[in-house]
């Protein structure tokens, strides 16, 4: 058995998978395919795939699949038939047979036409040319005004009319709070008392969009440099101050 | 038109084409009957090769174009060391000739035939161009359908499905 190990150690990348192994099997003990249950190819098999060390497991599954196969082929064969094998539509040995069968026309076949590959590799082809001829005019013949027209009406005829049928009123609401207006109120604040808290900017706030508009008024004079703001601790309202820059202005 | 002059527009045609053109088209050009014309493209095959021409005409599906004699191949590449399509590998070969007789196919269909997984290969395959997709097959799960094409034959120098070698299922 170690013997059999060693003579079959083959580097797996060598076959397709395992219709391959099993073809290269056959042909090694030189036998028909139809023989192949009656060889000793499935030991070979076995002992094959015992030997393979280093493997991925969607590789080694599918090798895997094929042994549990042939064993069970085997103990078939063995063992005396009973009433649930006979009421099996498909025998899994005549099944296997005509698998390989059919692996190995598709593996000579693609043999040919690796031969043709090697021939038809001399042949150069051309890449499809963009064609552009020079002086490529477009004339109008006999074209008029009238006829441009009635084409421009045809075509108008045949859009279809995407007026839809129902529009609905939707009020657009004028903006109550501008951010020029929450920016001015925001210096405002600042220029009677010199800085103003954080808190104290937003304490007459009426609705949600009044204290979001101030502080977007608030982030804008901090970006145009006209505000500066710091906090003395952790969790302590912030202080707004104006910048050296905002005196000036 | 004589047919000496079809001849040389055909190849007039076929030069600045560069790409294979139908022979349906070829003949509406050139103002005559697909049946005139068919003969006299074989005439010209049969004279490229028994000339050694330097161009041949070749049939791809029902189109025609022109390659270069494969009798000249060291010559150009000396030449021209012309970009060398690789030879395919084991696998994607044994994949594409799956494909290239049972087309339309399922992934399902060549994995049952070769016991191993395919989808390495199918996209290799496509990224080659030698195989397309090919629509749905109508049953459960709409499984992806693979067919060869036009780049198939050029790979393989043949000029249909039916210059495939012949399939021994019996042996």
């Amino acid at each position: 058995m170690i013997m059999n190990t060693i003579e079959y150690r083959v580097k797996i990348e060598q076959f397709q998978g395992p219709l391959d192994l099993l073809l290269h099997l056959v042909g090694k003990a030189r036998i028909d395919i139809e023989e192949i249950f009656v060889s000793k190819v499935t030991g070979q098999y076995l002992s094959y795939v015992a030997s393979m060390d280093s493997l991925s497991m969607d590789r080694a599954s599918e090798f895997l699949e094929m042994a549990a196969m042939l064993v069970y082929i085997k103990s078939r064969m063995i063992l005396p038939a009973n009433e649930f094998d006979e009421d099996m539509e498909e025998d899994p040995e005549q099944d296997l047979i005509a698998r390989l069968k059919e692996y190995k026309a598709f593996k000579d076949a693609s043999g040919t036409l690796k031969e043709y590959e090697i021939d038809a590799l001399k042949s150069c082809y051309k890449l499809p040319e963009e064609v552009a001829f020079p002086n490529e005019k477009v004339v109008l013949e006999e074209m008029t005004m009238d006829a441009l027209i009635a084409a421009y009406q045809e075509v108008l005829a045949r859009v279809p009319d995407t007026k839809p049928e129902h529009i609905e009123e939707v009020a657009i609401h004028h903006d109550i709070f501008t951010i020029k207006d929450r920016s001015r109120h925001i210096l405002r604040s600042l220029t009677d008392m010199g800085s103003a808290s954080f808190s104290s900017l937003f304490s007459g706030a009426s609705s949600k969009m009044e204290v979001a508009v101030t502080f977007i008024a608030l982030l804008e004079l901090m970006h145009e440099n006209l505000v500066s703001i710091s906090q003395s601790t952790s969790y302590e309202d912030i202080l707004i101050t104006r910048t050296r820059e905002a005196a000036a202005v | 038109m004589n047919e000496t002059s079809i001849k040389n527009a055909l190849y007039a045609i076929l030069f600045v084409a560069g790409d294979a053109v139908p022979i349906a088209e070829l003949a509406v050009s050139l103002e005559i009957s697909q049946d005139t014309l068919l003969p006299i493209i074989e005439d010209m095959i049969i004279q490229n090769a028994q000339n050694d021409a330097g161009i041949l005409l070749k049939k791809v599906d029902k189109k025609l174009q022109l390659c270069s004699n494969p009798r000249y191949m060291q010559y150009i590449d000396k030449a021209l060391q012309p970009i060398r399509k690789s030879r395919l590998s084991q696998s994607l070969l044994e994949t594409l000739s799956i494909i290239a007789y049972k087309q339309p196919v399922t992934r399902i269909e060549i994995e049952q035939v070769r016991g191993v997984a395919c989808n390495y290969s199918l996209a290799m395959l496509i990224e080659r161009g030698l195989i397309s997709r090919s629509g749905r097959m109508k049953t459960l799960g709409n499984p992806m359908l693979y067919v060869t094409n036009d780049e198939f034959l050029r790979h393989f120098g043949i000029e249909s499905l039916k210059d495939l070698p012949s399939l021994n299922l019996t042996e």
